[in-house]
C-alpha cells in the first residue's frame, strides 16, 4: 500500500492504530484489512482511496492467471505479486520464485506444467472418492 | 511533486527470524531499485534483516523506534516464538505498521510517499507514483484491490 503524506493521512494513521488496538484489547481479533475497511466505511473515506490496478499489483489467488497469462494478467505487466494466499514457507517461496521468472523461460513452462498436473491429480482423486 | 526519492523508500515490518521467502522478497525489492529500507523490528528481526542486506552496497537501512513502538514490541512477548494465525500476538503485530508509517514521516520529512510492503511480496519494479496519484489529487492512499472476493468494498488484502 502507498500512503501520500498529508495532515489527514497522519491523523488517519493515528486513528487506525487506536481503533484497531482498542478492538484487539477488547478481545476482537481484527485483522488490518478488515479494520481498514471498517474505518473507511464508518468515516465515509472510500472515495479518497485508490484501488491499485489488479493486473499490476497481483493478489495471491490470481497466481494461476498470472502464470498462464489469462485475461489481463501478464507477467510483463506485473509490478508486484503478493503471495498472501499461499500457506506455509515452502509454497510462498515457490510462488515468489515463479513470479520472478522470465515470461519465456523454460522454468516457467515447467512450473506451469507441474501446477496443472497437481490440479488434475487432485480433481481425479476427488472423482475417485 | 518530488517523486525522485519517494519511490525508492520502502517500509517493512520485520518481527522474528523470517523465512527464505522473505529474503527473496527483499532481494526482489533490491532488484527493483529500492534505495532505502525503513523498518520496525524486534532484535531478532533486526539481526535477520541486517544479515540479509550485509553484502549490498548503496542501500540505506533505517530502524525506526520510539517509546510507543518499543512498548508495543515489548508487549508482543518473548521474541522468536512462532506466531500462529488466530493468536492475539498475530493481530498485535499488524497494528505496528501504522506506527511505522507515521514514524517514517516524522524522521524523513522529504518523503511525500511511503510504500509499505509485506515480506511475502515479490516486486518487479517500483510503483509509478505519478501514474497512481496525479490524476486524483485528494487520494491519500492507494492499495490492492480484491473487491470481488468480499463484502467489503475493496482492498481486502493490504499490500
Amino acid at each position: 500500500m502507498i500512503w501520500r503524506k498529508s495532515p489527514r493521512a497522519i491523523m488517519i494513521l493515528d486513528q487506525m492504530y487506536q481503533f484497531q488496538k482498542s478492538r484487539i484489547d477488547e478481545g476482537e481479533w481484527l485483522p488490518d484489512d478488515k479494520a481498514l475497511n471498517a474505518y473507511l466505511k464508518h468515516n465515509g473515506l472510500y472515495d479518497l482511496v485508490k484501488p491499485l490496478p489488479v493486473e499490476e499489483y497481483v493478489i495471491g489467488h490470481r497466481f494461476l492467471h498470472l502464470m498462464l497469462g489469462i485475461g489481463k494478467f501478464k507477467l510483463r505487466k506485473m509490478t508486484a505479486f503478493h503471495a498472501n494466499y499461499a500457506q506455509g514457507n515452502s509454497l510462498k517461496l515457490r510462488f515468489i520464485n515463479a513470479s520472478q521468472l522470465n515470461v519465456f523461460s523454460l522454468k516457467r513452462f515447467y512450473f506451469i506444467a507441474s501446477l496443472l498436473l497437481a490440479k488434475l491429480k487432485s480433481r481425479m482423486s476427488r472423482i475417485e472418492r | 511533486m518530488n517523486t525522485s526519492s519517494n519511490h525508492e523508500t520502502f517500509g517493512l515490518l520485520v518481527i522474528g527470524e523470517l523465512g527464505e521467502f522473505a529474503n527473496k522478497s527483499l532481494q526482489s525489492m533490491l532488484k527493483s531499485g529500492v534505495k532505502r529500507f525503513c523498518y520496525l523490528s524486534d532484535s531478532v528481526g533486526d539481526k535477520w534483516i541486517r544479515a540479509q542486506l550485509a553484502d549490498t552496497n548503496g542501500i540505506q537501512i533505517c530502524r525506526h523506534s520510539n517509546a510507543e513502538i518499543d512498548s508495543q514490541v515489548t508487549g508482543l512477548g518473548p521474541e522468536g516464538d512462532y506466531v500462529e494465525f488466530g493468536e492475539k500476538k498475530f493481530f498485535l503485530l499488524m497494528i505496528l505498521k501504522w506506527l511505522l508509517i507515521k514514524d517514517m514521516w516524522r524522521f524523513h520529512s522529504e518523503l511525500d510517499f511511503v510504500i509499505f510492503s509485506d515480506l511475502d511480496v515479490a516486486w518487479k519494479r517500483t510503483p509509478s507514483l505519478r501514474k497512481i496519484f496525479t490524476d486524483d489529487s485528494k487520494a491519500f492512499l492507494a492499495i490492492q484491490d480484491d473487491s470481488r472476493n468480499s463484502d467489503d468494498r475493496f482492498f481486502v488484502q493490504v499490500l
